[in-house]
């Protein structure tokens, strides 16, 4: 059973209050297994086989998205490349018409042909040009030194960790993503279902936050960490045929014959 | 010991919810050895022996879009009763009986629940058995009258 796990966080009151509590929401599609057992709890079913082993997998699934970020179903950075793959188009153009000194300042000076501003991040503290755009929930290019573009930048799962990885019921894993501030990596987990109960865990989220450094705009990651639970429900796997365990015969009349002996299929 | 045959059911399960046919929205296939007629599509035709187990198990294309296989009934026949468990706990493994003819087809009908127990129902018409002959150097099976379960709701009902 794949469970998608989404947090959804007000990125701005989040950074103003330094806490994601009380700004963060976790919804999940297990609604249909089971009632809710509580905010930031996701029912995980499980079931057993006969001889008690387990019998499913569940697999976890972490997404966040910010209140008024751009919905997930949009690539992030189409606007952003069309921009770019047009002002290089302008640059070599303007290169071709150019006379020998206009091709040395167009190269030196690559802004007057309206090259897009890069997103500068801090990242392990070192300040580095992003290849991804910052788009608003319309998907609009914003500019890096927009007031306005922090409740925008994605936030981004860092590390999931605590007593139920410790413990063995959560095995985390990183997969590959195309989300380029998250590293090129989103987070996933498959469940020990064998293990009934509630089990916490911690996620770990970095939230973007714009400061001014030397006159630029630099996005500064701010950690943050968020208590949640999965709730392993159990339930012994069933014939739908017989009710039991084990199968039975087919439940095939003998007399409902639909065609006839040799009759071509 | 005669190999299971295993029938994957695909399910594209938000165009079913949409109201559109299971032709092309609905894939299956088995791991016959003779190979399954039409494989791949709603009309698959498997052809199994007396004996033989077969086990369905059902895979939304989306994976998070939560589907379960709550029933298999065959010949027009009703699926088994409610009260049955939690659908993702059900699974529907079953031996072809011996008392059929060889050669003879019985169609079935799958019944898949979307989305848990207050989830819409759909139903999926096509796909069907064929019933072989035992094969070559396998065991015949014992050759014993039908269950009495079979043999009464088989009798006619008057008119």
């Amino acid at each position: 059973m794949q469970i998608s796990i989404v947090a959804v966080i007000d990125i701005v009151t989040a950074l103003k209050e330094g806490t994601l509590d009380g700004n963060a929401y976790l919804i999940d599609n297990t609604g249909p297994c089971a009632p809710q057992a509580g905010s930031r709890v996701t029912n995980v079913p499980g079931v057993y086989n006969a001889d008690g082993s387990q019998t499913t997998e569940a697999v976890l699934n972490w997404i966040t998205v910010g209140v008024a970020d751009l919905p997930l179903t949009l690539p992030r950075s189409y606007r952003h490349r069309y921009n770019e793959a047009n002002a290089e188009h302008r640059l070599v153009d303007a290169l071709r018409k150019a006379t020998r000194d206009g091709r040395a300042k167009l190269l030196s000076d690559p802004e007057a042909v309206s090259m897009p501003k890069p997103l500068l991040v801090r990242r392990n503290g070192a300040v580095r040009p992003y290849d991804a755009p910052l788009l608003n929930g319309a998907g609009e290019v914003l500019e890096p030194d927009d007031p306005a573009a922090e409740a925008s930048a994605p936030p981004v799962v860092t590390h999931i960790r605590g007593p139920a990885v410790e413990h063995g019921i959560l095995y985390p894993a990183l997969y590959g993503s195309p989300d380029l501030l998250a590293d090129g990596w989103y987070w996933s987990a498959t469940v020990n279902t064998a293990n009934v109960g509630c089990h916490e865990y911690q996620m770990d989220v970095t939230l973007y936050q714009q400061v001014q450094e030397n006159g630029e705009s630099v996005w500064e990651p701010r950690p943050f960490s968020l208590t949640c639970s999965i709730q392993v429900g159990t339930a012994p796997e069933i014939n739908g045929f017989t009710g039991g365990f084990f199968p039975g015969l087919l439940p095939i009349l003998p007399s409902c014959l639909t065609s006839a002996a040799g009759e071509a299929i | 010991m005669m190999t299971p045959l295993n029938i994957r059911v695909f399910v594209d399960v938000v165009a079913l919810l949409l109201g559109n046919a299971a032709d092309g929205n609905v894939f299956l296939f088995d791991d016959s050895l003779c190979g399954g007629q039409d494989s791949g599509t709603v009309k698959l035709t498997s052809p199994v022996w007396p004996g033989q187990l077969v086990r369905w198990s059902l895979t939304p294309l989306d994976v998070q879009t939560m589907a379960w296989l709550t029933g298999v009934s065959f010949d027009g026949n009703a699926p088994p009763a409610a009260g049955l468990p939690a659908p993702w706990a059900l699974r529907w493994h079953g031996h072809v009986p011996w008392w059929l003819a060889p050669g003879s087809r019985h169609g079935y009908r799958l019944t898949l629940v979307t989305g848990g127990l207050t989830g819409r129902t759909i139903t999926i018409d096509g796909p069907s058995l064929l019933f072989m002959p035992p094969p070559a150097g396998q065991p015949i099976p014992p050759q014993a009258s039908p269950p009495i379960w079979a043999v009464a709701q088989s009798a006619p009902t008057g008119g």
